[in-house]
């Protein structure tokens, strides 16, 4: 009795894999390549849903298994510019203090999360086309929703850089900036030119 | 009519986990090899871990880091009990030690499966609560520590299996659920490559190599599509190619040719390591008592 209850908790297991894996992947083809999400009321049953989170979590399939599929993006950091009161560069720095590899890949990790949430928040901005007068609960729950975005991109981009000019009394002010290489076709490019940058977001910050 | 049916599926599964060779050298390798990616990761990190988890010292706030994570309304309470209770500075304090302890303890097979257990609550904990800072190989990690809490890791090469002989033999083949996770993933991965145009004409491959830190951005139109569509093949042909005996040690090695190019290309040396050590375990030769690991 005791091996038939394994099997099938294993093979249980397999399948949970199996479906968030593959619906992950569909789910994410569509909203890429259609701007759709597709809602099967069967299927969000064995979804990450409030019933089967807590599995997902401990178990730690609630990945994909994408490893740079569907689409793929360019690298992005973050630069940090130091500026003296006349807005002289005082300093740069892309690594904030990260001495490892580790922890600089999982920057970068984190500044192409950052970058997706931008653009997410810029989609849920221009989503927003009713009046400014306009209370329906829907769009104040919208409004909401984007300003809080908007107020957790600011507070990110602040934060960082922070730290740094408590040590640089001259500092008057700081930029931060996220930036992108801008994807290229190979096929079109010159071989030898060197990728071009492109700033997604900055924020520029007084010392207090 | 349903119950044969339902009988006849049953059988099917039984035969796919049926014991049909020592799984034994598995259950060690694994343990021993997870434990010590896990130990090497952490300690590689060690002197930037305070940026990412610390009580005051991280880049941005703590809370910021997992705000906007699944893992918010586990840490918030978790963190607001220990805040509640004036734990906040030893649980930063002990945290960390208490993991590596547990990783070191799995990695003896000391009390294995409570510190698998300890273990991969920490790694939860302790990485969630800088989510957005995490990637592949932490949740490989966290399926790892809980591959290790589930299998009976522990009853074999370990302290546990002198204090405690055990007697049982396995008759439940714990490897095979490890090659067909493997297997899912690695289809899927393909399946997702093979959906973006990019990986067929070789864009992607340069869109994640390409660094203004490296000259990778200058490799050739014709070898990016080359290694692109290879990757495609390879991930989404995996479980063909690992299934069929004569295909298994080409595939096997092709996949860690890729994890090693990973690792050198774009930096991610403990990811490509869970990936090799997971490949190794799930369809590597390993042999009781031998002193090396060959493919078959």
């Amino acid at each position: 009795m005791k091996k038939k209850i394994r099997i099938l908790l294993y093979f249980s297991h397999l399948l949970l894999i199996f479906f968030h894996a593959s619906w992950a992947t569909f789910d994410a083809y569509l909203s890429f390549y259609h701007d759709k999400s597709v809602d099967i009321p069967v299927i969000s049953l064995l979804k990450q849903n409030q019933h089967t989170d807590f599995y997902y979590v401990i178990t730690g399939i609630n990945t994909g298994y994408g490893f740079y599929g569907i689409h793929t993006s360019t690298e992005k950091y973050f630069r940090a510019y130091y500026l003296d009161s006349t807005d002289n560069v005082l300093k740069t720095d892309r690594y904030f203090n990260l001495s490892t590899s580790n922890g600089i890949s999982r920057l970068e990790g984190f500044a192409s999360f950052f970058s997706n949430y931008v653009a997410d928040t810029d989609k849920l901005i221009k989503s927003d086309t009713t009046s400014f007068e306009d209370e329906n609960p829907k769009t104040i729950r919208l409004r909401e929703h984007y300003n809080f975005r908007k107020d957790y991109v600011a507070k990110v981009l602040k934060w960082y850089g922070k730290n740094e000019v408590k040590n640089m009394p001259k500092c008057d002010s700081y930029k931060i900036e996220l930036l992108t290489l801008v994807p290229q076709d190979i096929w079109q490019k010159k071989k030898t030119i060197k990728p071009q940058l492109y700033v997604v977001q900055e924020g520029q910050f007084p010392v207090q | 009519m349903l119950f044969k049916k339902v009988n006849s599926l049953y059988n099917s599964l039984e035969k796919l986990f049926a014991v049909k060779e020592s799984i034994i050298p598995f259950l060690v390798f694994y343990r021993v090899a997870i434990s010590l990616v896990a130990i090497i990761e952490i300690t590689s990190l060690f002197p930037d871990l305070h940026l990412f988890f610390s009580q005051y010292n991280t880049l941005i706030p703590q809370e910021l880091m997992y705000i906007q994570s699944g893992y918010f309304k586990y840490l918030h309470v978790f963190y607001v009990f220990l805040e509640e209770n004036n734990l906040t500075a030893v649980f930063y304090k002990l945290a960390v030690p208490i993991y590596i302890l547990a990783l070191l303890s799995l990695l003896t097979g000391f009390f294995t499966r409570y510190t698998a257990l300890l273990a991969l609550l920490l790694q939860l904990i302790i990485f969630r609560s800088f989510a957005p800072f995490n990637y592949g190989y932490d949740y490989f990690l966290t399926m790892s520590l809980f591959y290790c809490f589930v299998f009976p890791v522990g009853r074999y090469y370990s302290i546990d299996e002198k204090i405690f002989k055990y007697a049982s033999k396995e008759n439940f083949n714990y490897r095979r659920v490890l090659q067909i996770h493997l297997a899912i993933a690695y289809c899927l991965s393909g399946v997702s490559k093979g959906l973006d145009p990019g990986w067929w004409n070789g864009n992607s491959v340069w869109k994640a190599i390409a660094s203004v830190d490296n000259s990778f951005f200058s490799i050739s139109p014709l070898i990016l599509t080359f290694v692109g569509i290879g990757t495609v093949l390879l991930e989404f042909l995996y479980p063909l190619l690992i299934f069929l005996k004569p295909t298994r040690k080409y595939a096997l090695t092709a996949i860690i040719l890729m994890h090693v190019s990973i690792a050198i290309m774009m930096e991610l040396y403990a990811f490509s390591a869970i990936m090799i050590v997971w490949n190794i375990a799930a369809y590597g030769t390993l042999k009781e008592k031998a002193k090396h690991v060959e493919t078959v």
